[in-house]
């Protein structure tokens, strides 16, 4: 119990080291990023939309499409592999 | 079976949440000032010319934003580009986010 209270309190202090360095500055402002939705039309459009207006959504359709994207080209790569006549289908090993 | 209901419940989710989400507005221009709660812009066209070839021209058509509930990025001051995404509700636009172009400029020069 001691050892994990003295672990934490040096990686605590660790951590507030670099604020005591000479170099140190104030905290930097917030990167924000507006998509310009005036020249977009479409799914583009509901997607920069999405963006600006609901982040959390559009995190949930990165994700979903990512998923998709990932399962069309396994089953496009199980295609191509059934097409070269490996049987990828079956885990039985000939040799034994 | 249970993974095909998993897929079309998500995806109804998220076609009943898109309905709700297609409302906000961008609008681009010149800072003219800006306090705790109001930001005014000068608003600029989509017209790029050789003079204004990053940002459109200046239209004269000052816009003021509520920021109550807007997030702020640079902080801007009068006479930077700011590009601002809001709703509006009633006659009011609220500002959703403002981004600082002319201190963030993320197109290639």
């Amino acid at each position: 119990m001691k050892k994990t209270m003295l672990t934490l309190a040096t990686l605590l202090g660790l951590a507030l080291l670099p604020g005591l360095a000479l170099a140190a500055g104030g905290g930097a402002s917030e990167l924000v990023v507006v998509a310009d939705t005036r020249v977009l039309s479409g799914w583009m459009l509901y997607f920069a939309d999405l963006y600006n207006t609901n982040i959390v959504l559009f995190a949930l359709w990165a994700t979903v499409l990512t998923a998709m994207y990932g399962a069309l080209l396994g089953f496009l790569m199980d295609f191509v592999m059934s097409r070269t006549g490996l049987d990828l289908t079956s885990r039985k090993i000939v040799e034994h | 079976m249970k993974k095909t209901i998993a897929t079309i419940t998500t995806l109804l989710l998220l076609a009943a949440f898109a309905t709700t989400a297609l409302a906000g507005e961008v609008a681009q221009g010149r800072c003219v000032s800006i306090d705790a709660q109001t930001l005014v812009i000068e608003e600029f066209d989509l017209v790029k010319t050789p003079e204004n070839k990053n940002y459109g021209n200046p239209t004269g058509i000052e816009s003021s934003f509520d920021l109550a509930a807007a997030k702020i990025g640079i902080p801007p001051e009068p006479g930077d580009i700011l590009r601002i995404a809001y709703d509006v509700k009633g006659n009011a636009k609220h500002a959703i986010k403002v981004m600082n172009v002319s201190k963030q400029d993320l197109s290639k020069k």
